[in-house]
């Protein structure tokens, strides 16, 4: 009820993750039964192993695994570093556990989501006004800030170097690229024209077209959705990831993080 | 009567869609799906349509007359709206394996590039820079041949044994087709897949592919391992066996040479190749990774990397993670071919000849003056090389080649 009273998404979503760790830690203890009930009651299509050469006390489906284990950024979570036999995927109890508290988590942030509220006794409000001031505290600047004004070259991660050196010989671009390419240098504030000069050297340059789609990415038009550029993981799947060894890569989620990184510098 | 090229290819792709004995097969849940259209004539893309029966397709294909007709994989509450008022109700999981994306055994010494800068031109991909000029703008023409498909076939093969043995998807739930013009396509329909969102799929790619496995060390419980890189270790399971069994694979058929390709010096290239029985019952067989001296858990890591290589399958990677894709009709004829694009089963992937097949014109020959082209085939005929001649060529053949822009019909 706090958390709802805050009515800040941050504190929510800390309650919510802090409630589903503690769901974590307890599911570790539990019975495969009562793991496999807990599942069940979220959708998932799940059994206890009964393929006895296969090391794991559990097989799940293999499209409930992908969709809890998107957020989970280490490597050993990837779908290709797992025992997938026949659909299944092949797992112990932790990391069963592991992916349940994704659930947990999510569940916990849709129930806090309500939209109307009712009254609260003061004594709430007053706790939950106390809270929300903490949280301004603690996230501090750097999640509000956003980019400066200047475009700064020199900071471009290395995707997005390589990128430009191909438009500027005017070597063919992929789909994907040109579109991390632009929707970078839109999110860090580049003005729609001075983006489309950039793509003049291509044969098939129609500057109509090229404003029509940079300002369909900018938000300008469409949808009114801007676009960031893709994950660096959705970058390495489609091959523009150069898999430079700039520090400012490492462990980045996204090219804007690593850009924001070496401004720093 | 002069005829142009083109309105004699579009007259014939009309006879062929105003042709009763011309079926069109029909796709799951049609009603649901956009359909698109590039026309012959106005050279544009017609988006958005919708058609609740094969039958109202087929008659406007015939009045329509377009050079390539595509579908969503995707269905859709209302397919004919806009984009973001379509209401995305699931798509199916497609793979798209595309000679253009591999490397193949012909190295598409067929294809031909032309600098633009300075003329110079050459047989093969383009390189990219001129040798003469610096020029790095190119064009070209490409041809399809045995070879490229045979390479396309390769993956899709590898790629049907990652989707049957680890996804386990069943023969019913994957549509095998070639594409009508430089690989193959397959298509999964079946509800698991259908609501998987671009990063479920991406993922899916992922595994295909082979990015981002890493070979696991041994898991040992209780004391703390003392030489963590000391270790090397495949389970006989999914990726890991089929590194295991395409290590065993190479390293029975390789050669020193292709040793050196791995990265390994020649030192170690030497002494794989002289010791390739112990090591492929030692180490592989047994799981004995170390017994061999002077072949160290760096050695099976390079390996590994390079078998992962060619175990994976080279799908194109951006249309599976489309989840709004729209993809060439079965039935209907590519534009540039006249070949159509058809459904075989999947059991006869081996013994499927494109050439044969997917032929869509059948009678009727026409005089063509053919610029350059190599040898080909089209069923049991072979044709050509030709080069500044006119000749007579069956319907198909003819039509091969002026939609492959070698050949203009001969006045």
């Amino acid at each position: 009820m706090l958390a709802i009273a805050t009515k800040n998404s941050f504190i929510k979503k800390r309650y919510a993750l802090t409630e589903a760790k503690q769901a974590f830690i307890d599911m570790q203890s539990e019975t495969r039964e009562r793991i496999v009930a807990i599942a069940l009651d979220f959708g998932w299509t799940i059994k206890p192993n009964q393929n006895f050469d296969i090391p794991f006390k559990f097989a799940l489906n293999f499209a409930d695994y992908l969709r809890n284990t998107v957020h989970l950024r280490d490597l050993k979570w990837k779908l290709v570093n797992r025992i997938l036999v026949n659909g299944q995927v092949y797992l112990n109890q932790k990391d069963v556990s592991r992916l349940l508290q994704e659930e947990v988590r999510r569940r916990i942030e849709k129930r806090l989501e309500a939209t109307e509220l009712p009254r609260f006794p003061e004594k709430i409000t007053d706790v939950a006004e106390g809270l929300l001031g903490l949280a301004k505290e603690r996230i501090g600047q750097e999640e509000m800030d956003g980019f400066p004004k200047t475009v700064t070259q020199s900071a471009f991660p290395p995707c997005i170097v390589a990128l430009q050196e191909a438009v500027s010989k005017g070597h063919h671009l992929s789909h994907v690229g040109r579109f991390t390419l632009t929707s970078f240098l839109v999110s860090i504030g580049m003005p729609s024209e001075k983006v489309a000069e950039l793509f003049k050297g291509f044969s098939d340059f129609n500057e109509r077209l090229t404003r029509y789609q940079i300002e369909h990415i900018a938000g300008e038009r469409g949808s009114r959705t801007r676009y960031t550029p893709p994950n660096c993981a959705t970058l390495q799947t489609h091959g523009v990831c150069v898999k430079s060894n700039d520090s400012a890569c490492h462990g980045a989620r996204n090219p804007l993080v690593c850009y924001k990184r070496k401004l720093k510098r | 009567v002069i005829v142009s090229s083109r309105d004699f290819v579009c007259g014939k792709f009309s006879d062929f869609y105003s042709d009763p004995a011309t079926v069109i097969p029909s796709t799951s849940s049609l009603g649901q799906r956009e359909i698109g259209f590039i026309l012959f004539k106005e050279r544009i893309m017609l988006r958005h349509k919708i058609f609740a029966r094969i039958n109202n397709l087929k008659l406007f294909l015939s009045e329509a007359i377009p050079s390539d007709v595509y579908r969503s994989c995707a269905y859709y509450e209302n397919p004919a709206a806009e984009m973001d008022k379509k209401g995305w109700l699931g798509a199916d999981l497609v793979f798209d394996i595309d000679a253009d994306h591999i490397p193949t055994s012909c190295n598409k010494l067929h294809d031909e590039w032309t600098c633009k800068k300075c003329g110079l031109g050459d047989k093969g991909e383009p390189p990219k820079q001129c040798s003469k000029c610096g020029g790095q703008k190119f064009d070209t023409t490409t041809w399809v041949c045995e070879q490229c498909l045979d390479s396309a076939k390769e993956e899709t093969t590898k790629l049907i044994d990652i989707l049957q043995n680890d996804f386990g998807f069943s023969n019913k739930e994957m549509h095998i087709f070639f594409s009508g013009h430089r690989g193959y396509h397959v298509h999964v329909e079946t509800e698991a897949v259908k609501s998987l969102d671009t990063t479920d799929r991406k993922e899916i790619v992922d595994y295909v592919t082979g990015l981002g496995l890493t070979i696991s060390k041994r898991e040992r419980k209780g004391r703390k391992r003392k030489h963590a890189s000391r270790e090397f270790f495949l389970s006989d399971f999914a990726w890991n066996k089929r590194i295991k069994q395409g290590m065993s694979k190479f390293i029975s058929a390789t050669t020193i040479d292709e040793l050196k390709n791995v990265g390994l010096d020649s030192l170690k290239s030497n002494l794989i190749f002289t010791k390739k029985e112990l090591i492929l019952r030692k180490c592989i067989g047994e799981g004995l990774w170390e017994s061999v001296p002077g072949i160290s858990v760096g050695t099976w890591r390079k390996l590994s990397e390079y078998v992962k290589e060619l175990e994976s399958s080279k799908i194109d990677t951006v249309v599976t993670t489309d989840t709004h894709r729209l993809i060439r009709m079965n039935g209907t004829l590519h534009g540039k071919t006249g070949l159509k694009k058809v459904e075989f089963p999947l059991r006869s992937l081996d013994v499927f000849d494109p050439f044969k097949e997917a032929v869509a014109f059948k009678e009727g020959a026409v005089k063509v003056f053919v610029s350059d082209a190599p040898e080909f085939r089209l069923g049991e005929n072979v044709f050509g090389p030709y080069k500044h001649k006119t000749v007579e060529l069956p319907t198909a053949a003819a039509i091969l080649l002026i939609c492959k822009g070698r050949a203009e019909v001969a006045s």
